[in-house]
């Protein structure tokens, strides 16, 4: 069921072991820069947590984390780089902009520049860049969930991760807005060109976004591949039900 | 029956604080002002308990940011959480003979002191210590329940952007929790003004030394009632003003 191994010297490995609470988790996939990783799951199946471990947030037990042929965590070798180290952008599913900070300064928070001056200049870019500049002096709480979003996204990509992950990006979007934004993500994450891993709950996005589909469960992978085999041969009741579901 | 009730509280607190400041005419209490004891205490307690509050900001921001970022704190964190709440349950008076167990000449650090050549009680260290001692758990707690409200999704997409534990703390931690850390520090800074039992027991009652203005109040007591009541509504005067001060801000 493994997709066919791809050659990018780039790639993100993950092979992680670990528990949180209750749930263990045992995952290994590579997440490479030409399409975007799709994780889906049931809730409470180990998707966030996941993510958290390959950035260094939650310590797994056993495993390593490579990004590009460096190791970010191994447990054998005792490799643990701290977060701010990893060059991995996170996006959590609620955006989590400064409340502090304007929008300019939220997005200049993670440029790296010589001067405040020029950070707030490649800042402005970032927004230019995005179509959003007209959003520059507003504040986190005064934007619409769709403009949040846009926001928490120029703000990871002026960081320039080099790799990129998404929790559930549209999942507290309204359904009005949630095409348009998912269309803006797509397109972003695509010209980012580095590994990317989307967590998502809505089959349209893995239609949009994917690439390769890892189906987790429990902790563990229950099935992987492209959409059309999980359709054809679902291997468990909820990837049938996922495959099943309305493109929405 | 129940309102009776409520009003004989609100009075037995009036009461006491109308007759500080209308017992005398508005010109008596200046003239006590008068009485050579006023002026050193004054400068002595706004020197001492200011540096308590650096002190204790100093030392109990970094202390609480520790205490309230782990998500699960291990046993010597939550050690450390009880020790630093210890001094509101401690009467004053054992807060002093505490200090002097451990400080004083005799004490647990005396010898060690004593080849350093510090001598600490009787000084003006010693009253910024014993301010300390008493008022830093209303400022660390305040901090700690500040930090606690914190979103720690944002404290990880800070760390995520780049930015070092130190940075995340200055640029996230402190700016999002700063009201609450004023109003921790303004609670801390009234009660180290206000601190009396443990700095007459660890540092005595010197005159331009070691007598802050609570101090001063009890030796004026002894000799000019006035002077007493005048030091008394200096005291009133700046905890009212600390404590309009927290209103507002907890109106905010």
């Amino acid at each position: 069921m493994n997709a066919p191994p791809t050659e990018d010297p780039d790639a993100l490995e993950v092979d992680l072991r670990g528990r949180v609470g209750d749930l263990a988790i045992d995952v290994a996939l590579r997440a490479t820069a030409d399409r975007p990783t799709v994780i889906v799951g049931p809730n409470g199946a180990g998707k966030t947590t996941l993510l958290l471990m390959i950035l260094g947030a939650h310590r797994p037990t056993a495993g390593h984390v490579r990004r590009g042929g460096e190791s970010l965590y191994d447990a054998k070798a005792g490799v643990d780089v701290p977060i701010e180290h990893r060059r991995v952008g996170f996006l959590p599913q609620r955006y989590a902009l400064f409340p502090h900070l304007d929008v300019r300064a939220n997005v200049a928070y993670g440029i790296r520049a010589a001067t405040r001056a020029e950070r707030s200049r490649l800042a402005e870019q970032a927004l230019e860049n995005l179509g959003i500049a007209a959003l520059a002096r507003r504040r986190g709480p005064d934007l619409s969930g769709g403009e949040a979003q846009r926001v928490a996204l120029a703000r990871a990509l002026a960081n320039q991760p080099a790799a990129l992950l998404l929790d559930e990006p549209l999942g507290a979007l309204d359904a009005a807005v949630r095409a348009d934004t998912r269309a803006f993500v797509a397109e972003r994450v695509r010209a980012l060109g580095v590994p990317t891993i989307i967590v998502t709950h809505a089959r349209a996005d893995a239609d949009a976004f994917g690439g390769e589909i890892i189906v987790i469960e429990e902790g563990r992978v229950s099935q992987r591949g492209r959409l059309e085999d999980l359709t054809a041969s679902p291997a468990s009741a909820f990837v049938r039900r996922f495959a099943a579901a309305s493109p929405d | 029956m129940g309102g009776l009730l409520a009003a004989s509280l609100l009075l037995l607190v009036l009461l006491p604080v109308a007759g500080l400041l209308f017992s005398s005419s508005p010109r008596q209490i200046l003239r006590g002002l008068g009485d050579p004891l006023v002026w050193p205490a004054i400068r002595l307690t706004v020197l001492t308990s200011t540096a308590s509050l650096l002190l204790v900001v100093l030392t109990g921001t970094p202390l609480a940011w520790a205490l309230a970022r782990r998500p699960r704190p291990g046993r010597a964190l939550r050690l450390a959480e009880t020790i630093i709440g210890l001094p509101v349950v401690l009467p004053p008076a054992v807060a002093g003979v505490a200090l002097l167990l451990a400080f004083g000449r005799r004490g647990l650090l005396g010898p060690a002191l004593e080849i350093a050549g510090i001598g600490l009680p009787f000084t003006k260290a010693a009253v910024v210590l014993a301010q300390s001692f008493v008022a830093a758990p209303f400022y660390v707690q305040a901090a700690v329940a500040a930090f606690r409200r914190l979103d720690p999704e944002l404290v990880l997409v800070a760390r995520a952007l780049g930015a070092s534990p130190p940075r995340v703390f200055f640029t996230v931690g402190v700016p999002l929790s700063w009201p609450d850390l004023a109003g921790g520090a303004a609670l801390c800074w009234a009660r180290a003004l206000g601190e009396f039992g443990a700095t007459l027991m660890f540092a005595g009652n010197l005159v331009g030394r070691t007598q802050t203005l609570p101090l001063a109040i009890y030796t004026a007591l002894e000799s000019d009632l006035q002077t007493a009541q005048s030091l008394s509504v200096v005291l009133v005067a700046v905890s009212v003003a600390l404590l309009f001060g927290l209103r507002g801000r907890a109106r905010r």
